[in-house]
């Protein structure tokens, strides 16, 4: 948009300067109209539901209301954190992303090198296509493949273990390997659409650049180290930054396919009790004080990891 | 000049935000007006029935047998279960209901839709937008009573009740007065149900029973061998599926002579008794099963009815407990996979360990719980009288249970209708005979006496040429008829329920889990500790205020 002020007017900050805002909705009106949407879509979503929040601090009966509950102050939190699986939630919660984000964060970066670097394109939008599949899969289809995979008794993965003499192992029904199989699970779906954003960060690199380095006598690996990397920092700095924001929520439904009763010990986290709490049992109130909790603890990690981040010279999120 | 682009883009944003916020207030408003109307209206109107309650005497009721001077809608639940091809708002039946009952009263029957599945966060979620149907119904009287303290039900005038319903109140009268008050006030009434348990059998592969040479079980020790023989043959393990909702897994353990106050005490659907002694005799019993390698390992994967069908119909389990219906796919899917299987019934007793009687569950003599919506008016109530008074005509009934005589069955000369064969035409009744919609009157398809609903079950219960499961069946309940247990029914609501029962749940399911695939030696411990952080995180709180409400009465037990 910034672009396309400078093009078609250039020079015009006086102008405008005179005569107001009123101008700029003159002149770009089909702007404002296409960004109308998106705007809506953010207000209703995203800040329209914040006036819900007010029932963490009331004691919200559904028959009554917003308006008609009555307001208990800080009460609601207390209990929700005097809970037995509070605790075990952010625990859970933290170690799950933190594991998410070593492992799955650089997945798409290297990715996106590695397939930037494929010279035959029929081979690499085949490979990217294929890449990006498991995006689009429901996680509850992802569960159901998991357990038809990976099973004890009747995973196919399983079986051919067995087949080949050896004891099947619980990658789905024992604590720790429940956890090394959702994070790689998880790694394999969300890597492949990760690197959309690299690629286009990547291909906004300037091929002079390239050209310099191969005139000083750099190879491929030294191009991408000391070329393709450095010029896409601040988009991973970015993406870092907004990952940290999500340290404290991560997917629902990843957990719900994947988890079972027997391997319990990760898999209550905080979505998880904001969903029994407020869909299986109704009590809205705990569901929403957990979950501002949650989006407070979130807000403070971008604010932190920004701070951090312009500390060290990048360019930041806010 | 950097300062200078700055605000150009907040002023951009400003303005976006701006007509954003001008049309979004625009709705905003138009919202805030129409709720506010209606809580007029509601406040009128609830101020209106007092005044009217104050007087005495039938002329405190409008007549509307010549049907409402103004259309009235009336919102009626009905249970989607999801059957492939129906419709559940909007079928043949629904569409008869409102010509035979709507237009001829000038009101419009809207069903609906409630998934069977999730209907309490449906429920809820109606509840709380404000457009849950007028009649809030649930099977367990606990989650009843959940909904009325979120308020989401009125108060009932009984009077009203007889005005408009004389024939439905008749039959329910009984059951209003006993179990219809919650914190003295009439808040629930109810469908009829004569109750069958029939229909809830275990099959078991009599092929296996053959090949391994052992006879049909009747206790938990037989069943045991016939597993172990069947282990020892390559064949399959016993079928079973999580516990996780709907607590009867210990009625066969309860021992032979149960003590009154334990029942009172433990007995609840939605709360898994863990510290009772009779859960540990399952898990021990349970966990034996497991370690000798009889019991599916991976039963806690079985999360719904479907998985544990599915492991019966591969072969990978010799049992699989189900309500039989006659278009239940379970015996041909089974047929198809493994010509040779055979399946027959098995007795309740083949559940209860030695020393210990075959307890089960047993009804309540009521079907459906049903409160009217906070929000219903007095002219829609009384529409939903005068439909369920409509509805309880025994014709009306009919219709609903059997569809069109000559087109959906014949009647044979008992008078029971005979279900024509594979009937496909546009009457065609959902899977479950339309029994989501009249169960809202009663919970049973009855003709008057034992034999003759025998005789019309078996039609509506048994595959074709599988009627004998049925008849076994029949006659395995009949031995153990005497072996009911009522699970104590408590006239005020137990807050604590409300606020553990989903957590307890969750705990309940990595407990019991652990401990049936744990080691025997380890089991003991395991259950102390699980004991005590149960008691801690809740169920002390459940049991504390359960035996309060015990010990001033307001309960009812059989």
């Amino acid at each position: 948009m910034k672009r396309s002020e400078t093009q078609r007017n250039p020079g015009s900050l006086n102008q405008s300067k005179k005569n107001g805002i009123l101008r700029y909705l003159q002149r770009d009106w089909q702007l404002y109209v296409l960004m109308f949407l998106p705007m809506l879509f953010i207000l209703v979503f995203k800040f329209l539901p914040y006036s819900g929040l007010s029932i963490a601090f009331k004691d919200y009966k559904v028959a009554k209301g917003y308006a008609g509950s009555e307001w208990v102050g800080f009460s609601i939190f207390q209990k929700v954190f005097g809970k037995r699986d509070f605790g075990q939630a952010v625990g859970n919660t933290l170690l799950l992303n933190v594991l998410d984000l070593v492992f799955g964060f650089p997945m798409p970066i290297i990715l996106a090198l590695i397939l930037n670097e494929i010279k035959n394109r029929y081979f690499k939008s085949v490979v990217q296509t294929l890449l990006y599949l498991p995006h689009f899969l429901s996680w509850v289809i992802i569960g159901g493949i998991g357990y038809s995979l990976f099973s004890v008794s009747s995973g196919v993965v399983n079986v051919l273990i067995q087949n080949a003499g050896n004891s099947p192992i619980p990658f789905l029904q024992d604590n720790t390997w429940w956890l090394i199989s959702y994070v790689l699970i998880g790694v394999w779906q969300s890597m492949g659409w990760g690197t959309i954003i690299y690629l286009a960060a990547i291909t906004g690199v300037n091929s002079e650049l390239y050209e310099a380095a191969r005139v000083d006598g750099a190879g491929r690996l030294k191009q991408c180290l000391h070329v393709t990397i450095p010029c896409i920092r601040s988009t991973i700095v970015t993406l870092l930054i907004m990952n940290l924001g999500k340290l404290m929520g991560g997917s629902f439904e990843r957990i719900y396919a994947l988890a079972n009763a027997k391997a319990t010990e990760y898999t209550t986290t905080i979505p998880v009790l904001v969903y029994r709490w407020g869909i299986e049992s109704g009590k809205f109130s705990e569901a929403t004080a957990l979950g501002l909790f949650q989006s407070v603890i979130g807000l403070a990690l971008v604010i932190g990891a920004d701070y951090i981040a312009k500390r060290l010279g990048e360019d930041g999120l806010i | 000049m950097k300062k200078g682009k700055v605000w150009k883009r907040a002023a951009a944003f400003g303005l976006a935000s701006v007509m954003a916020a001008g049309v979004l207030s625009g709705c905003g408003a138009k919202k805030e007006v129409s709720a506010s109307t209606a809580n007029d209206k509601k406040e009128g109107e609830t101020n209106k029935t007092e005044e009217a309650k104050a007087e005495t005497g039938s002329t405190e009721f409008t007549d509307y047998s010549k049907g409402f001077p103004e259309k009235v809608t009336i919102k009626i639940p009905v249970y989607d279960r999801g059957f492939e091809g129906w419709d559940p708002v909007n079928n043949y039946y629904t569409r008869w209901i409102q010509k035979e009952f709507g237009d001829k009263y000038n009101v419009t029957v809207q069903y609906v839709a409630i998934n069977r599945q999730k209907e309490i966060a449906d429920y809820m979620q109606m509840i709380a937008a404000g457009n849950a149907p007028d009649i809030i119904y649930h099977y367990d009287m606990p989650q009843a009573v959940n909904y009325n303290s979120e308020g989401a039900m009125q108060e009932l005038n009984l009077e009203e009740m007889k005005y408009y319903a004389p024939d439905y109140l008749k039959k329910a009268e009984k059951t209003i007065n006993t179990y219809g008050k919650l914190d003295e006030k009439n808040t629930f009434f109810f469908a009829d149900r004569n109750p069958i348990y029939y229909n809830w059998v275990t099959l078991i592969r009599q092929d296996w029973l053959d090949q391994v040479g052992k006879e049909k079980p009747t206790t938990r020790e037989e069943l045991i061998e016939a597993a172990k023989a069947w282990k020892t043959a390559g064949l399959g393990k016993l079928g079973a599926q999580i516990v996780n909702k709907s607590y009867t897994y210990e009625y066969p353990f309860i021992g032979s002579s149960p003590d009154k106050k334990d029942l009172n005490q433990y007995l609840d659907l939605n709360v898994a008794p863990l510290t009772w002694n009779v859960t540990k005799d399952y898990l021990k019993a349970m966990n034996q099963d497991f370690n000798d390698g009889i019991l599916d390992p991976e039963f806690y994967l079985n999360a719904d009815d479907a998985a544990w069908k599915a492991d019966f119909v591969a072969g990978n389990v010799g049992t699989y407990s189900f309500y039989i219906s006659a278009n239940t796919d379970v015996i041909n899917s089974l047929k198809a996979n493994d010509p040779k299987a055979e399946v027959s019934v098995i007795s309740p007793s083949a559940q209860a360990p030695k020393g210990s009687h075959p307890y089960y569950y047993k009804y309540p003599p009521y079907g459906m719980v049903m409160g009217i919506n906070s929000k219903t008016d007095e002219k829609q109530r009384a529409a939903v009288w005068m439909f369920l008074n409509w509805m309880s005509q025994p014709k009306n009934l009919f219709f609903l249970q059997n569809g069109a005589e000559g087109v959906n069955y014949t009647l044979d000369s008992d008078g029971i209708a005979v279900p024509v064969k594979d009937f496909k035409g546009e009457s065609k009744l959902s899977n479950n005979n339309n029994k989501d919609y009249w169960c809202l009157v009663t919970e049973m398809t009855d003709y008057g006496n034992d034999e003759k609903n025998l005789k019309a079950n078996i039609r509506l219960l048994a595959p074709a040429g599988y009627e004998d499961l049925v008849t076994q069946s029949y006659d395995y309940a009949k031995e153990v008829e005497q072996y009911g247990l009522i699970s104590p029914i408590f006239t005020k609501s137990i807050e604590s329920t409300g606020e553990y029962a989903a957590d307890l749940t969750a705990m309940w399911q990595e407990f019991y889990v652990d401990m049936i695939t744990c080691k025997p030696e380890e089991l003991d411990a395991k259950y102390e500790k699980y004991s005590k952080e149960y008691l801690d995180n809740g169920y002390q709180e459940i049991l504390d205020e359960k035996q309060k409400l015990v010990d001033s009465g307001d309960f009812i037990a059989q």
